[in-house]
């Protein structure tokens, strides 16, 4: 089960905000889905290396060459708010 | 003679032969769109001007005897969470309704560069998250069989689009059954290619370890025709595969009226498929199915995986962790909405993304925050992971032995708006049969078997890794199969 409480800290790491109401209808969806996920304890898994990834190929290297790539006027276009090619945000250091 | 009723090898023919022209053509569908899509909905965005201007270029291009790219002239859309330069793509979400790329996606590049005409952005769940494309924020996609019933999702407009003859050919992505479960839903065929054979480079990653592009049309000659032009090795997708070729893909459907090119292929039935609950026609088609495969030759046997049960719980660990990092990206910054109200940084981020973000997109992200939190790392996420492991050792097994393996696409029928929207659960398990296939990074398709009550029914061919020649050669012959009455 999970409390309240909990669900407050999870929606804060998420930055996302739940009413009160919200919150009590959360706390049914979610411990209805982590019993369904209890399921998982009846697997006998201790030994085996997770799969973090389904493919086996190694990573390349390249050359470190310089490529076209995208213009930062049509990268900051999609920005609410931007200055001098930059991105416009909260002064957060006085 | 209606042309939105014709294949896309059929109109590649007629353009070829000069029989239409390209602008006709594309003018044909864009009216069958508008007398259409006000009640299917299945566009997000139209891209009239830019498909006739392109249009009117290939007309010159034949005018002038230079010869089309593979997909020349052909009507396509794009489920609208893969980027498309200067075309608005918004993943369903308020958080993107004006978000405009400054870049194509690979396959997008790939699809312009063989002369492919994007007609527009198709609908789907937000994010690309749901079964049944009710999430999007632009509203939902009526099933063209039965209006009063959901196309199935997340590519629902995609699957709604090419059964309505809006398009030829589309685009959708798979994560978790996402391209298999509409195409089953609306009757159309849908491929999802195995891991790393299509570049993902420029799809809004839902969870990276298991999306996919997926392909949608009218036959399976159609479906594996458009995916064998999307294939190839992009060095801008770090998981994208040098081995598989799309001539592979297109030498397997050489044969497509050799219904026997199944002859002596092994198939086998996993039966803890056969034995979850499955909605009583769809398992008398699906039989069916597999009876006409056995009678060209198939060679058929039930087989036990017994890892595959826990797949469902696996996939939906896996999936929201992935997208609990995935979407930390959309903080109102850089793109995306931005809130009005916020005095510091930190409310900037919280009421940007609490308004802009659907009931589901939230539920999922709070689902992985909380499988990935310290105390719960171990017991929920490594363990899924290591059963995804289990799950894929089946499946190496059941492919040491067999070619391609069966099952429903879906265990349920289409449902009406509204049904499965209050419990998330029974929703996921729409995807039960799908989400294996993922979690394995294999190949499958849908293909239409059959009806139950007017309701269409998907039999679902799964193939091992980079083994698409086997299930579009499986698909051909059933297809075939069904025609000739067997």
């Amino acid at each position: 089960m999970v409390t309240k409480e909990q669900i407050q800290q999870i929606a804060s790491l998420c930055k996302l905000k739940y009413t009160e109401g919200e919150i009590d209808e959360f706390a049914k969806n979610f411990s209805q889905v982590l019993g369904y996920m209890e399921k998982l304890k009846e697997v006998d898994a201790d030994n085996v290396e997770p799969l973090y990834f389904i493919s086996d190929h190694v990573q390349r290297f390249r050359e470190d060459v310089v490529g076209e790539s995208l213009q930062r006027e049509d990268v900051v276009k999609n920005t609410t708010e931007e200055q001098f090619g930059y991105f416009k945000i909260l002064r957060i250091v006085e | 003679m209606d042309i939105t009723k014709l294949t896309a090898i059929e109109t590649k023919e007629i353009i070829k032969k000069r029989e239409l022209s390209v602008k006709e053509l594309i003018g044909s569908y864009l009216d069958k769109i508008d007398s259409v899509d006000k009640e299917i909905n299945a566009f997000i965005t139209l891209n009239r001007e830019e498909a006739l201007k392109n249009a009117e270029k290939l007309d010159k291009k034949i005018k002038n005897g230079q010869s089309l790219g593979a997909l020349g002239g052909l009507p396509i859309g794009i489920k609208d969470n893969i980027v498309t330069k200067d075309l608005k793509t918004t993943c369903g979400s308020k958080m993107l309704e004006n978000f405009i790329p400054p870049y194509d996606g690979k396959v997008v590049e790939k699809i312009k560069k063989e002369d492919g005409i994007i007609l527009g952005k198709l609908n789907l769940d937000e994010f690309a998250m749901g079964s049944s494309t009710e999430t999007s924020y632009f509203g939902e996609t009526k099933n063209p069989i039965n209006m009063e019933m959901v196309p199935g999702g997340s590519s629902g407009g995609s699957a709604a689009a090419v059964k309505a003859g809006e398009v030829l050919l589309s685009l959708g992505t798979d994560t978790g059954g996402s391209t298999r479960q509409p195409a089953a839903f609306c009757d159309v065929v849908g491929i999802k290619p195995s891991y790393g054979l299509v570049s993902r480079y420029g799809i809004v990653s839902l969870a990276n370890t298991l999306d996919t592009v997926g392909v949608l049309g009218k036959d399976v000659e159609d479906a594996a025709f458009f995916l064998s032009t999307l294939t190839g090795f992009d060095p801008l997708d770090s998981t994208s595969s040098e081995s598989a070729k799309g001539e592979t893909i297109r030498e397997s459907i050489v044969n497509k009226n050799d219904i026997n090119t199944i002859k002596g292929m092994k198939v086998g039935l996993p039966k803890e498929f056969f034995q979850t609950e499955i909605d009583k026609g769809i398992s008398r088609e699906v039989n069916k199915a597999i009876k006409i495969l056995e009678s060209l030759g198939a060679e058929i046997e039930e087989i036990s995986m017994p890892y595959l049960e826990y797949s469902l719980a696996v996939y939906h660990v896996i999936v929201a962790a992935e997208i609990s990092s995935n979407l930390a990206r959309f903080d109102g910054i850089r793109y995306g909405h931005r809130s009005e109200d916020y005095n510091t940084l930190d409310e900037l981020y919280i009421n940007s993304r609490t308004e802009a973000l659907g009931e589901e997109v939230k539920r999922r992200i709070m689902f992985g925050t909380y499988y990935l939190s310290k105390s719960n790392a171990n017991s929920h996420y490594e363990r899924a992971l290591k059963i995804r492991r289990l799950i894929k050792e089946d499946f190496d097994r059941a492919f040491g032995k067999y070619d391609i393996l069966l099952s429903p696409t879906s265990p349920i029928l289409p449902f009406k708006f509204g049904e499965k929207m209050t419990n998330p659960l029974s929703m996921y398990k729409a995807d039960l049969f799908t989400v294996p296939v993922n979690l394995g990074g294999l190949c499958a398709m849908s293909i239409p078997c059959g009806y139950e009550n007017g309701l269409p029914v998907g039999l679902q061919i799964i193939g091992d890794r980079f083994k698409e020649a086997n299930i579009i050669k499986a698909g051909l012959a059933l297809e075939g199969g069904l025609k000739n009455g067997i």
